[in-house]
Formats: C-alpha cells, sequence, structure tokens
C-alpha cells in the first residue's frame, strides 16, 4: 500500500477517484447546462424566428434558472479545489473603482426590482488599478446576490467601503447592513457548516454561496463574518487583500 | 502476527551452560571406557594369566562403575531438558567424581592399599577434575583423594581391613608408618601439583572459552537485534494499521531483549495522560491500572522530556505511578524510553524484565531505536486516518451538493415544459425541437444528478445494506414492464425467457432493480427501431444467471474493456443516444457488493450481451 | 467581414454544435464539424477553415490539446504549416479542468490558440469573437 505522508506534494485531491469522478462531474453538467444557455439565447435571439414576449419571459426565467445553476456548479468546484488546495492562485488587473461602478449599478438594480434601497459609502478614495484575484469579483457579486435576497421588501442594504493598511497588500474592508429578520448566532453558525446546509428555512446562504464567500475569501488571505444588525437585520464584514503577493 | 521464535530466546540454554554440559557428557564417555577397562581388562588377565587380583570383586567394580555411570547419564539427560545454570553443572561434576574417587578407592584396596600401582591414575582423576571444575573445588577434590588414600592405609596398617599386596608390589611394608607417611607426601605432592598446573592450563583455556562464548553470544544478540529492528520498519511500512504495527513493536522488542514484556503508552491529545495503546506479556490486572498520568510517574516524565530512564530494581524505586502493580505483576526491572517524533516525545516504550538486570549503552540505544521507528508508525497512521477523514468529508460534502443541485434543475426542466407543451403559444416546428432538445438535455442533467448520488452513497455504505434477500424474477418482471413503452414506442421487440420457480438471491430488491433495470434499460436505447432485446434468467442451486443481449449498436473492441469505467461512453454510444456514462459503473459496483460476476461480449453494430452471475441464496 | 468564412467546431456534444451551427448560418458563415480530435484531424483537410472552435474534453481528457499541437507544432507536423493563419478558438466549460491556466496562456508557447471563452457562451459573444478573429 502506498503510504502517504504529509510533505509528500503529490497528496492532494488530484490523484484520488473521487476527485476525478467529481471533475468529471462538473464538466459533464456543466457542459450541458451549457449547450442548454446558448440554445436559449439563440431562441432569444431570433435565430430560429421570432418568439413572443410571453415566451421571451419564460426562456429569460429558464436561462436565469440555468445561470444559477452555473454559478452554482462554479462555486462548488471552487470550493472543493480550495479544500484541496488545488485552485490556482490567479492574480489580475483589478480596478476597485470600475469595480465598485459597476457593482453598484448592477446591486441597485436588482435591488430595485423588490423595491429596495442601497447605499455605497466610500470612506476614503478608492486606490487606483490594483491586482488581485479574479475570486474577488465573485465573491461579491454573491455575497450581495444573498444579502439583497434577504433584505425585506422595501429594506435597505448600505454598504461602507474603505482601504485598511498599507505597504504592498492592503485590504479592501466592506462592512454591509441589509435590513430584514435579525439573524441569531445559531443560524449564523450553520450558514457555515457545509453539512448543515439543506435545512429548510434559511435565509442566508442556501446554495452554499456563504460558504463559498467565506472559503473564497480565506482562500485569497481575507476573511468574511457575520452577525446581527441589531433590531435591523444581518451585518458582513468583508476583508480582501488587493494584491496577492508574489505575482 | 506470531512472534517466530527463530533462535534461542531468553529462557533457553546459553552457550556457557552448554559448554559445560557437553563437558560432563565428554566425563561420562570417558568412564564408559574405563569401566569396561576394569571388567574387559580383568576377565582377559583371569583367562589368559594367572590374575594377581580378586577376578570376582574386580569385575564386578567395573560392573558397578558401568551401572553408575548410566546413572550419571541419565541425571545429564534430565539436567539438560532443566537449562540448569553453571552452578547446577558444577555439582554434578563434583558428584562424578566423589563417586569416581570411591570406585578407584575400592580398587586400590584390592591391589595392595597403599603399595598399589593404581595410585598413579588418581592423578589422572585429579588432572581430569582440574579441568572440569573451578580451582578451589579442584583442589578440595586432589585432597579428599589423597585423604582417602591416607585413610586407607592407615585402616589396613590398623589391620581393620586385609592389606592384600600384588605379586612384586609387596616388597613396601604396609604397617611402617614413616613409609607409609613418605609415600602418602609424595603421593599428596603429585597429585596436587597435577592439580595446579592442569588447572592452570585449563583455566586459560577456559577463560578464552567463555570469552568466545560471550562473544558469540553477543554477535548473535546483534544479530537478532538488528533483525528485529528490520522487522519492525518493514512491519511500520508495509501496514497503516497501527495496532498490528505497535503490537509487532512491543513483541519483537519482548523477544529481542530477552525481557519480560514490553508496552507503549501513547500522550492522549491534551498531551497530560499516557494511554496504553500496544502491550505484550503483561497479565490484563496489570493492564487495567489506568492511563498514566506522567506528573505522578517521574520516569515518565523524564521519557517525554527525551531521556530514556531505566530502574534496575522496581523495589527500591519510588519512580512509579503505581508501584505496587508493577511489583504484583513480577517485574524487577523496567527500561522506559521515549518515542520521539521530529524532537518530541509522543509516547514512551517501556520494557520490563522479570529479574534484575542492568541496561548497557547498548540496549538503550536499540530501545530508543524501537521507540523512534514506532513513532514514524504511529505518524503514518495518523496522517492517513486525517486524509481519509478529509477524504469522506468531501464525499459527504459532494453528496449534499448534488442534492442541492436537484431542486434547481426540475425547475429548470418545469420551466422549459411548459414552452415545449405550448401553454405560451404555439412555436414552429423548428423551435419546438429546439425546446425539445433542451428538454432532454436537462432530463440527462437529472439523471447525472441521481446516478452520481447513487454511485457516491454506495461508499462508505454500511455493510447491512448488503445483506437480505430478494426474488429475482419478480424483479426482471417489473424492470420489463416499465421499459416496455418505450420498448414500443421504439418497435423494439423483448424477448424473455423467466424461470416459473422462485429465484432467491442475495441481495436487496431495490438493487437488484437497478442492475437489472440498468441493463435492460441500455438495452432497449442502444437497439435501433424495429431491433430485438432478449432477456433470459436461468439458476441452478449456486448461482443465478441473468443474459441481456440486444440487437444494437454494439460496443467496439477498444471500449470494451472501459465500458465499466465512470463516465465512460463509447463514441458510437455518444452519437446514438443521451448518457451519463455512470449507469454501467453503477451496475458494476453493486453486482461486486453482492459478490456477483458480470461480463460483457459484443460486436459492432451487431449488438451486445451482457451476462450477470449472482449467488443464489439457500 | 468575410460572409464566406468556414467555421469548423470540433466538439462532441452534438446539441451545441446544432445550435451553433444554426448561430452561425444565420451570421451567414459556412459551417462543419467534427465529434472528436480524431475526426477532426481526419477530415480538416477536406475542409480548409478560416477558424476552428475546439473543445478540450472529448474522447479523452486532453483530445483539443492534442489537435492544437498537431495544428500549430510545424516541426513535428510540417504538412500543418499551412493552418498557421487559421485560428483557433479555444471553449471549454471548465478551463482549470487539466490544471492549465488558459487565460493567461492563450497565445502563448504553451498553448499556442488565439482565443479562449469559458462556456457557457453567448451566441452575441461568440459571433463578436469570431469576426475578431477572422479580422486579424
Amino acid at each position: 500500500m502506498r503510504r502517504p505522508a504529509p510533505d509528500d506534494p503529490s497528496i492532494d485531491g488530484v490523484t484520488t477517484p473521487e476527485y476525478r469522478l467529481i471533475n468529471h462531474f462538473f464538466h459533464d453538467f456543466k457542459g450541458g447546462l451549457s449547450t442548454v444557455i446558448m440554445c436559449l439565447d439563440a431562441l432569444r435571439d431570433g435565430i430560429e424566428g421570432a418568439v413572443t414576449p410571453g415566451q421571451d419571459k419564460w426562456l429569460e426565467k429558464a436561462e436565469r434558472n440555468c445561470q444559477h445553476l452555473v454559478s452554482l456548479i462554479d462555486d462548488f468546484r471552487d470550493l472543493t479545489r480550495m479544500e484541496d488546495s488545488s485552485h490556482q492562485l490567479e492574480s489580475e488587473p483589478l480596478d476597485p473603482g470600475a469595480m465598485f461602478e459597476r457593482l453598484s449599478t448592477r446591486v441597485a438594480d436588482d435591488a430595485s426590482r423588490r423595491r429596495i434601497r442601497t447605499a455605497f459609502d466610500f470612506v476614503d478614495d478608492l486606490p487606483g488599478p490594483r491586482a488581485g484575484s479574479p475570486l474577488v469579483g465573485r465573491i461579491l457579486e454573491r455575497l450581495y446576490g444573498v444579502l439583497v435576497d434577504c433584505t425585506r421588501t422595501g429594506g435597505l442594504v448600505q454598504t461602507t467601503v474603505r482601504i485598511e493598511g498599507t505597504g504592498p497588500v492592503p485590504e479592501l474592508v466592506l462592512v454591509i447592513e441589509s435590513e430584514g429578520v435579525e439573524s441569531d448566532a445559531e443560524l449564523l453558525d450553520t450558514v457555515f457548516d457545509k453539512f448543515r446546509q439543506t435545512g429548510a428555512g434559511l435565509q442566508l446562504g442556501r446554495g452554499y454561496t456563504m460558504l463559498f464567500c467565506r472559503a473564497a475569501a480565506r482562500y485569497i488571505g481575507g476573511d468574511l463574518q457575520l452577525a446581527p444588525w441589531p433590531g435591523r437585520g444581518t451585518r458582513a464584514d468583508l476583508r480582501l487583500p488587493l494584491a496577492t503577493t508574489g505575482t | 502476527m506470531a512472534i517466530e521464535r527463530d533462535r534461542p530466546g531468553p529462557v533457553t540454554q546459553a552457550p556457557l551452560e552448554e559448554e559445560l554440559a557437553k563437558r560432563g557428557a565428554w566425563l561420562i564417555r570417558l568412564r564408559w571406557l574405563a569401566g569396561a577397562g576394569v571388567f574387559v581388562g580383568t576377565l582377559v588377565l583371569w583367562l589368559l594369566a594367572d590374575l594377581p587380583v580378586p577376578g570376582i570383586a574386580f569385575c564386578a567394580v567395573g560392573v558397578g562403575i558401568l551401572a553408575y555411570n548410566l546413572l550419571f547419564r541419565r541425571i545429564l539427560r534430565h539436567l539438560k531438558t532443566l537449562e540448569s545454570t553453571t552452578v547446577v553443572w558444577g555439582r554434578f561434576a563434583s558428584a562424578q567424581f566423589l563417586t569416581d574417587w570411591v570406585a578407584l578407592i575400592v580398587l586400590v584396596h584390592l591391589t595392595g592399599g597403599i603399595t598399589s600401582p593404581l595410585l598413579f591414575f588418581f592423578v589422572f582423576h585429579a588432572i581430569l577434575a582440574s579441568i572440569l571444575l573451578p580451582p578451589r573445588p579442584a583442589y578440595l577434590h586432589a585432597s579428599f583423594g589423597v585423604l582417602l588414600v591416607g585413610l586407607l592405609a592407615a585402616i589396613e596398617g590398623a589391620g581393620l581391613l586385609p592389606h592384600r599386596p600384588m605379586p612384586g608390589f609387596d616388597g613396601m611394608p604396609h604397617d611402617d608408618i614413616r613409609q607409609i607417611g613418605l609415600r602418602l607426601l609424595f603421593f599428596a605432592t603429585a597429585i596436587l601439583f597435577a592439580t595446579h598446573l592442569a588447572g592452570s592450563i585449563a583455566r586459560r583455556l577456559w577463560a578464552r572459552t567463555v570469552e568466545l562464548m560471550r562473544l558469540k553470544d553477543s554477535v548473535e544478540a546483534a544479530f537478532h537485534r538488528t533483525q528485529t529492528l528490520y522487522d519492525i520498519a518493514r512491519a511500520v511500512n508495509s501496514t497503516l494499521d497501527l495496532s498490528h504495527v505497535l503490537n509487532t513493536v512491543v513483541a519483537r522488542t519482548t523477544v529481542a531483549m530477552y525481557g519480560k514484556a514490553c508496552s507503549i503508552r501513547l500522550l492522549d491529545d491534551e498531551g497530560n495522560r499516557l494511554r496504553l495503546s500496544a502491550a505484550y506479556g503483561l497479565s490484563d490486572t496489570y493492564l487495567q491500572k489506568g492511563d498514566v498520568d506522567p506528573a505522578k510517574s517521574p520516569v515518565d516524565q523524564s521519557a517525554l522530556l527525551g531521556w530514556s530512564v531505566q530502574v534496575p530494581d522496581v523495589s527500591d524505586a519510588t519512580a512509579f505511578q503505581y508501584p505496587e502493580e508493577v511489583l504484583r505483576e513480577g517485574i524487577r526491572s523496567v527500561v522506559v524510553a521515549p518515542m520521539l517524533l521530529r524532537g518530541t516525545a509522543i509516547g514512551v516504550l517501556r520494557l520490563y524484565t522479570a529479574e534484575r538486570r542492568e541496561f548497557d549503552d547498548e540496549d538503550i540505544g536499540f530501545l530508543m531505536a524501537i521507540a523512534s521507528q514506532g513513532a514514524v508508525a504511529i505518524e503514518n497512521a495518523r496522517a492517513y486516518r486525517h486524509l481519509e477523514e478529509l477524504e469522506e468529508a468531501k464525499a459527504k460534502f459532494v453528496f449534499l451538493v448534488l442534492h442541492e443541485l436537484k431542486a434547481p434543475v426540475a425547475s429548470l426542466r418545469s420551466s422549459l415544459s411548459i414552452l415545449e407543451e405550448g401553454f405560451l403559444g404555439e412555436m414552429d416546428e423548428r423551435k419546438r425541437s429546439l425546446v425539445a432538445r433542451m428538454v432532454r438535455r436537462v432530463a440527462g442533467l437529472q439523471d447525472l444528478l441521481k446516478d452520481l448520488m447513487e454511485l457516491g452513497s454506495m461508499k462508505g455504505r454500511v455493510p447491512g445494506r448488503a445483506s437480505g434477500t430478494a426474488e429475482l424474477c419478480g424483479v426482471v418482471r417489473g424492470v420489463l414492464e416499465r421499459v416496455s413503452s418505450e420498448a414500443e414506442r421504439k418497435h423494439v421487440r423483448i424477448d424473455t425467457v423467466i424461470p416459473e420457480a422462485a429465484v432467491t438471491v442475495a441481495g436487496n430488491a431495490e438493487d437488484l432493480d437497478k442492475i437489472v433495470g440498468n441493463l435492460v434499460e441500455n438495452a432497449v436505447k442502444y437497439t435501433p427501431d424495429g431491433g430485438l432485446v432478449s432477456v433470459t434468467l436461468v439458476s441452478d442451486k449456486n448461482r443465478a444467471r441473468l443474459v441481456c443481449r440486444d440487437s444494437g449498436i454494439g460496443i467496439s473492441e477498444d471500449a470494451l474493456g472501459h465500458v465499466f469505467d465512470e463516465f465512460y461512453r463509447a463514441g458510437n454510444a455518444k452519437q446514438f443516444a443521451e448518457g451519463t456514462g455512470l449507469g454501467l459503473s453503477l451496475v458494476k459496483r453493486l453486482v461486486d457488493m453482492y459478490h456477483g460476476e458480470i461480463e460483457v461480449a459484443s460486436k459492432i453494430g451487431e449488438g451486445s450481451t451482457f451476462t450477470v452471475s449472482l449467488p443464489v441464496h439457500g | 467581414m468575410d460572409k464566406k468564412a468556414r467555421i469548423f467546431m470540433v466538439d462532441d456534444d452534438t446539441d451545441l454544435v446544432d445550435i451553433v451551427r444554426s448561430v452561425l448560418e444565420a451570421a451567414g458563415y459556412e459551417f462543419a464539424s467534427a465529434s472528436s480530435a480524431t475526426e477532426a484531424l481526419d477530415i480538416i483537410d477536406n475542409i480548409t477553415p478560416d477558424l476552428i472552435i475546439l473543445d478540450v474534453m472529448m474522447e479523452d481528457l486532453v483530445a483539443g490539446f492534442r489537435v492544437v499541437n498537431q495544428l500549430r507544432n510545424f516541426e513535428l507536423f510540417p504538412q500543418n504549416k499551412k493552418y498557421e493563419n487559421v485560428s483557433i478558438l479555444m471553449m471549454t466549460s471548465i478551463q482549470q479542468q487539466t490544471r492549465m491556466k488558459f487565460s493567461g496562456d492563450a497565445g502563448s508557447r504553451l498553448l499556442p490558440i488565439d482565443a479562449f471563452m469559458e462556456k457557457p457562451v453567448k451566441p452575441r459573444l461568440l459571433l463578436e469573437k469570431i469576426a475578431e478573429l477572422l479580422h486579424r
């Protein structure tokens, strides 16, 4: 029997049949979804002739469903990879200013459909272009998705953004507060427990989104904490390093 | 693992004692010669010549010598089986010499007492004694011989026993005290001098012999230890079964160190208790004494700091947490060696001996080496267990993830179905076929989720699930009913041969349904319109055989070896129909689980035949 | 834009190939396809494409890379020098499937392709990318 030793570099998830099986599944599943999305898009684009607005509405709904599944499967895949450290820490140019502009527009857009108000408060001027992991964008997108979802209709999602620390890797610190049901500590615990996600009635992080956000934040050297926002809802504290060292 | 006693253990004969036994045997062999010599010599002289001595008495002494020699030989054999010590062998030799003196003095008396020519034989005997015995007993024996002769001379001189000199040797008066005294003096001097000379030569030889013996002993011990270390290292590297490795370590260590027992205690997670992990040679009562608190056990405390500690005599030591138990167990000496892993002690290895023993540097070094091998084994096993736990957690997580995907996929399917069924207005043929295609793809994704969850739940399955029995004919009929509509749609005929009598196999009905279902569904799926599928079930008293044959697209020779691989789909299969590539892997795993066999034969374009055989129950 | 440009798609997902065919033909391209790396390399000389859309995992995990290698390694396959200017657009669903970093390597020596897109791809974006590659 092969004897794994902790220092053996060949021991990561990649060598296990389990990993190959799951990877294969991710590939096939996402491949299938991609094909369906492409068909939906082609139909909506009128490649096979025009569709009625009523049909288009359902096609759009189906497409959203698909996109949701794609993001779930991407998150799961990266979660499993982060767990066995085989996820590559890429670094790409990142412009925090532009990123937040895009993000705030999108969040506001999503939120307005449910009459949710959003507010962004930049404590300092955001720094110029930086390098960061592509996970940064994903984390923010997913986190806002959940937080907007769990905000009550007519409620508020407010964000304070600041930069902490100087040196090569300053941190982007976000405090995001959402008005809704005040989360108690026990619920907040289960949000990050990957074996207790399937319970019903979770307002936060169904589908492992919060789990992914925290794992990804930690993977790139940051962190995510959730806390009750007393009397009003939930508060998320997110720290993300803006430049990965050594790249 | 059985401990081979491939080499004499601590309780078998050591070389020194072996040598003494050999010498005892040598003496006995010489005596056969002496006894026979006396008897036969007397007889011969008697027949050939005029015997100068009383023949019958002489013969009787010869027989006597042979008789008591027979007794000694028996004693020797007995002593050998008892694994006697040097002291016992010394006593045995003395007893032989004493008996010999008595026999000799009888002969001397018969040949003229102080005037006997046989007195010379005393010298030989003294020499023999000084070779075989340590100096003090050798001189004692020599003196005893002189004393016996002196006593005999005195008794004969006093007329208490008749003096019967041999012809030609009777010139000397046997009652002249001065003469006798002088003779005795010479005799004593000769014997003691011979004893001294022979003794000093023999002692030098003896010293060399002993040294050689010791050397041989230590070489063998060293070899044995090396062998033990090697065996332990091999055990450490060949298995991750921690208890097996540690049990091997303690057992081999006990044997190699000629100890009484050996144990390994490991620090618990908090690092403040020493828990028993393996033991050899210790009684259950002793082992039940509980965890050791290093704070109360100075020897263990020192060991945990990296020092090995020896206690040559536990009765005067206060170094143990359970001193009474140690004494009651019959333990005399203890060595405690640290089990070091990268400089940190993770536990202790203890060796116990029943007799008082001082351990030298070599012993300690050996124990330290064994202890560190044990530490490596422990780390390996712990690392592996950790990996296994991680793997298990990951599999569990994946399972939950798959579960989580089910609902959104179902909802996607239903929104597409609404479009397909025209609830939102008619679509032209091209659009509808595109939607139908999407529905089919999403259904495929559902199958993928289902199959993978199924496959995943096979792992870590409790053995109980693989128990129970089910009736196979019913299962097959159920499957046939399920696929009939699809077969009708494709105009695929299904021929079936199913026995009337029940066929009961080991397995649960749900799993058997998956096995049969996957095979028959595949057969229908990969058979073009108008084709033929045949399902045959036969059984004898040992096996049930299910043969599922189709006239479908077939499997190429290259692909045949891979059809049971997860996610493998042959090129022609991919083009022909949707599939997850997991169905046959699932079938294979289930069949394996129930100790069955599955075979596949196929020819491209002609069809495939899958044969499953399962053990029949009762 | 050259409306007669011929696009060769190599992908084992027949549904995807069909929908991409519809999209590209609607946009006025000629379209051909193969469902495995082996088939693609067999028939490419008959097709003489202007652009290749290539999947990675087909008959095996790295089938797509094999195609790239044969079409770009002119030392080993001098006969393929004629495809030097035919762009390769790699399109796969799991970019890190083979632990290879695609985005940074597109066009590099390690993976000499011209562009990389991760599935799912919007038809509009696919058309834009194809137009861009054809006009290089």
